[in-house]
């Protein structure tokens, strides 16, 4: 996938200006940079939500996968039926809860409403969705904020056995080491 | 929790007995039963009355046509309600006929619609007119309540229609739909039978209500007034569980 010359304001402030970068199978791209940056503006434009004002995409993987900024869990559901809203068959509910387990969660954790689980296992519930989602690049938006030592080691390791292309926005150093990506900071602006 | 739900029954339950106490002491002290039955005198009506001929046919005429006008509403209210959540061009074009529904007296429509259908018609599309407005206004407003952000998840993985129907457009739309069909079954229910009063139909509980007037039967017209509340808190009672189960939000 390439981006070339992508550039994007918001209210007269241009907040990417003139950014290119070309993305191969199997890179790990850590986005870094101050809050206002624009670096989850880029994956925006990435999952054509938002589009640029000039500059364009090519290669665009059909199949992207996301953990958002927030959850974007659907709280009437329960945390199995969400990853299953994604799924669909494709997956047996057995393959799922164990996934589960491989993120410290319980299956009765699994069965509970969205809204029921705390601020660290709805994180790893949507990181669970975007990795059982067959896609071909993965976008996480400070997906392991908010998770502790243990439990960020364990979503990190099912993350790379997971997913191949990444492309992560994280502030936390540590995290860039556990996923041996590339650093790449938009506060410098050369890319 | 279940000691208050128990104290609220009781509660409601007594101030019952206590209306009931109170209607029987006004018909004792007015003690003219062609202006105000007592509640023995209707419980004595309704023990006889469902004995006479064409009862159970009247009630199912009067309910068959109330509830074509009511389902017909229903479907399409969803329907274009749907439609006018996604496209507010198609709202705007509408707007002047709900506008012109919620406006206009039902009375006006009632005379409108003597002339346009048969008498036995009127109460299917005067149920029709109260029912509409109500559900689509709580269907469009219930879809644009669905967070953009969870449109773009879904949208982004790909989720089929008919899964994001039924997972995330409907249990969001249950309370629109379940505060709608609460206050408009009922609303059918009375619009419906004073249609039918007005046309008079044969076979129908408008025209034994009509009946009850032109024989001065005071304990007949309480009595197909109790069976009216009876019909229209049974028919929201299934209406709302239906609704309830079909809105559950769980994977299919």
């Amino acid at each position: 996938m390439k981006l070339i010359n992508i550039e994007k304001s918001f209210g007269g402030r241009k907040i990417i200006d003139n950014f290119s970068i070309e993305i191969n199978k199997g890179d790990v791209i850590c986005l870094t940079g101050a809050s206002g940056i624009g670096k989850t503006t880029l994956l925006n434009i990435i999952m054509g939500f938002v589009r640029p004002d000039s500059g364009k995409i090519i290669d665009i993987p059909e199949k992207i996968s996301c953990v958002f900024q927030e959850d974007r869990l659907i709280y009437g559901l329960s945390a199995i039926d969400n990853i299953r809203f994604v799924t669909g068959n494709n997956i047996c509910e057995e393959e799922i809860i164990s996934y589960f387990n491989m993120l410290n969660l319980t299956k009765k954790q699994a069965y509970q409403k969205a809204e029921k689980l705390s601020g660290g296992e709805k994180r790893r519930v949507a990181l669970m969705r975007a990795l059982l989602y067959p896609s071909e690049l993965l976008l996480l938006d400070e997906a392991f904020k908010g998770l502790d030592d243990e439990n960020k080691k364990a979503a990190i390791d099912l993350t790379l056995k997971k997913a191949h292309t990444i492309i992560a926005v994280t502030h936390e150093k540590d995290e860039i080491a556990m996923l041996s990506g590339w650093e790449l900071s938009l506060e410098s602006q050369v890319y | 929790m279940i000691s208050t739900t128990v104290q609220n029954k009781t509660k409601n339950l007594i101030s019952f007995a206590a209306a009931v106490l109170v209607w029987q002491l006004a018909a004792s002290i007015l003690n003219e039963p062609l202006l105000l039955s007592s509640p023995i005198d209707v419980i004595k009506r309704m023990a006889t009355i469902w004995k006479e001929p064409y009862f159970f046919y009247s009630i199912y005429v009067s309910a068959k046509n109330i509830f074509i006008g009511f389902f017909t509403a229903l479907f399409l209210a969803v329907l274009l309600g749907a439609i006018s959540a996604r496209y507010r061009f198609f709202e705007t074009l509408l707007m002047p006929y709900l506008l012109s529904m919620k406006a206009v007296p039902v009375a006006s429509f009632v005379i409108l619609a003597l002339l346009w259908f048969k008498a036995e018609r009127l109460s299917i599309f005067i149920s029709f007119l109260i029912v509409f407005p109500v559900i689509y206004k709580n269907t469009v407003e219930g879809i644009r309540s669905v967070d953009i952000r969870l449109l773009q998840m879904a949208k982004l993985y790909n989720v089929p229609l008919k899964r994001k129907i039924k997972m995330l457009y409907l249990p969001k739309l249950r309370p629109y739909m379940v505060s709608a069909l609460s206050s408009s079954i009922g609303m059918s229910w009375k619009a419906g039978v004073a249609a039918e009063l007005i046309a008079r139909p044969d076979f129908t509980i408008g025209q034994r209500l009509y009946d009850s007037k032109v024989y001065l039967s005071t304990a007949d017209l309480f009595c197909y007034t109790l069976i009216i509340i009876l019909l229209g808190y049974l028919s929201e009672k299934i209406i709302l569980a239906i609704t309830q189960r079909l809105t559950e939000g769980k994977y299919i």
